[in-house]
């Protein structure tokens, strides 16, 4: 009999919420939060799209970041702090501070030899990288210009008669400074390894770059290192911080013709599963942290238990590097090895969290498949109709969702969604659902599909 | 920044940069507090170190000046320093 996996706590960084609580409440009421990209990205670039969902403010004084951790992190990794000290609270592990001066916490009731940290992320911190990356460039061209300036009798900097020179120092926007932290920011592992410091657990720790589907694939390996004995406990989840001065990872989707194309009406541009649908709505990130933890290991100590992993499968298009293969035959090949896995039959599942990002062949795929695989009957949403996508957070957002939704018996609506792709059972009331089975799906660039299959406990 | 800090001023800002990120007790701080030898920093404290004090004064600390800041009072030197060299610039 293998061991089984609980979910025991969940923290929640999203655009429609600092907080899980927040976030399901605003979820619940489908409220999303849809707004006109940053004024200062047109000033390098036209764009098709023009659109985004925006991180709530972060009151960093709430969680265990001190100000000199914000000078030596990225956004991603102070935000997976934040979600993981909400998620071990929502879990009711008490940790409490046993390094000052490195910011070190002990969680008393784990083993940290038994407790990993499996987090996912697209592109790490790369925010961070292409400041520091503008001020290396800009600093000499500033020089460069100042000498320019001194040479015809200017004030460097300062050349009120040169209207030109105003113009290029506001396109050189740059940090005070080179982060001496820029590596270690950088580095995608960083996602994993900060909160494995941060609460001194040394069980496996790994970071899974799968792109849209990385929280997916990173909470399917927390699953299986403990339900293989490996490790008794996890922190696992993914994360994603997309901004930057520029617009320049906004711009990147934006050339593949992956984003929201018909943004004339911001709260309706973002429609999933719609057949009016013109992309995704690209999201400035988000973080979400899920404590696991082995069944008797949570029962001992009295833990309540918010839902079961049973199951999950991956599997690989071989197709393109951007564009899902189009029959779905490697989704559905994962979908039938989630079922095997948890183990359940197609139509045991009640309700499927898709990914559904609102792109045109995706969803067109999507709906194909679950109508396939899983008829008619399965309640069916998109989260990220609701908050955009965060990719790499998107997974981990979504197994968040579908614990909770299978723990409250409801879920959120599939929004803006007035003319199906299909004739599914899509969510379009908020009230009180049966879930007792649930599945949520990611698809990623590059080919990855993953797959968490989820029971209500004790059932 | 006031034309008008003195050192004293100066000493106290840096002891409040030392305490934050060295996590340290202020009593125990002199102007002869040595970072490394007696504080205990590693390399990363010195360079967070020098972070927070180039916010904390606002102005850029580079490689070279950052060698000669070993002890609070080297340091208060340093800015002290800087700051008669602003005021000197801004008195051209």
């Amino acid at each position: 009999m293998p061991r089984r996996v609980c979910i025991t706590g969940i923290g929640i960084i999203a655009p429609n919420g600092e907080t899980k609580d927040e976030f399901w409440s605003n979820c619940l009421a489908g409220n999303a939060g849809v707004s006109p990209i940053p004024g200062q990205w047109y000033s390098y670039s036209d764009f098709v799209s023009t659109l985004w969902t925006r991180l709530p403010e972060i009151h960093w004084e709430k969680y265990p970041v001190s100000r000199i951790e914000r000078m030596q992190q990225g956004k991603a990794t102070l935000m997976l702090c934040a979600a993981s000290h909400q998620a071990l609270a929502d879990a009711g592990l008490q940790n409490r501070l046993v390094d000052p001066r490195k910011g070190v916490y002990c969680i008393d009731a784990v083993d940290p030899l038994r407790t990993g940290v499996f987090i996912g992320t697209g592109i790490g911190g790369i925010s961070t990288f292409i400041e520091n990356q503008a001020y290396h460039t800009f600093t000499p061209i500033r020089a460069v210009l100042d000498t320019t300036d001194e040479a015809a009798g200017n004030i460097p900097g300062q050349s009120s008669s040169s209207t030109r020179r105003e113009s290029l120092d506001k396109l050189m926007v740059m940090p005070f400074r080179f982060n001496p932290f820029a590596v270690s920011i950088t580095m995608p592992n960083a996602c994993s390894a900060i909160p494995g410091i941060k609460y001194g657990l040394k069980g496996p720790n790994r970071t899974f770059p799968g792109a849209c589907a990385a929280g997916t694939i990173a909470i399917g390996n927390a699953f299986r290192a403990i339900q293989s004995g490996a490790s008794d406990c996890a922190l696992t989840g993914g994360v994603e911080y997309l901004f930057d001065p520029f617009g320049g990872l906004f711009k990147g989707f934006d050339l593949a013709k992956a984003l929201v194309t018909d943004c004339s009406d911001p709260e309706t541009a973002n429609r999933p599963f719609d057949s009016d649908r013109s992309g995704f709505l690209f999201s400035e990130g988000g973080a979400a942290v899920l404590v696991l933890e082995e069944e008797s290991h949570a029962k001992n100590r009295g833990a309540g238990i918010i839902a079961e992993i049973t199951g999950f499968a991956e599997s690989f298009d071989a197709h393109n590097i951007m564009i899902m293969e189009p029959s779905g035959k490697e989704i559905e090949r994962m979908l039938v090895a989630a079922l095997a896995d948890a183990p359940v039959s197609a139509r045991d599942i009640d309700y499927i969290n898709a990914h559904a990002t609102g792109t045109r062949v995706n969803d067109q795929t999507e709906a194909a498949v679950i109508e396939r695989m899983f008829g008619k009957k399965p309640l069916v949403n998109s989260t990220k109709s609701l908050i955009g996508h965060t990719l790499g957070a998107s997974g981990a957002i979504e197994a968040a969702v579908t614990a909770l939704s299978i723990r409250n018996s409801t879920t959120h609506v599939c929004k803006n969604l007035e003319n199906p792709v299909r004739d599914l059972n899509f969510v379009t009331e908020s009230r009180s659902y049966d879930i007792t089975c649930a599945l949520s799906q990611s698809f990623a660039f590059g080919g990855h599909n993953a797959a968490l299959v989820m029971r209500r406990y004790g059932d | 920044m006031s034309a008008s800090v003195t050192r004293k001023d100066v000493i106290a800002r840096i002891k409040k940069v030392v305490v934050e990120v060295l996590r340290v007790d202020e009593n125990r701080l002199s102007e002869s507090s040595n970072f490394q030898e007696e504080l205990g920093a590693d390399s990363l404290d010195i360079v967070t170190m020098l972070m927070a004090l180039e916010d904390e004064f606002k102005r850029q600390i580079s490689d070279e000046e950052a060698k000669s800041l070993v002890t609070i009072g080297a340091t208060a030197d340093f800015i002290m320093d800087q700051l008669q060299a602003t005021r000197n610039e801004s008195s051209k």
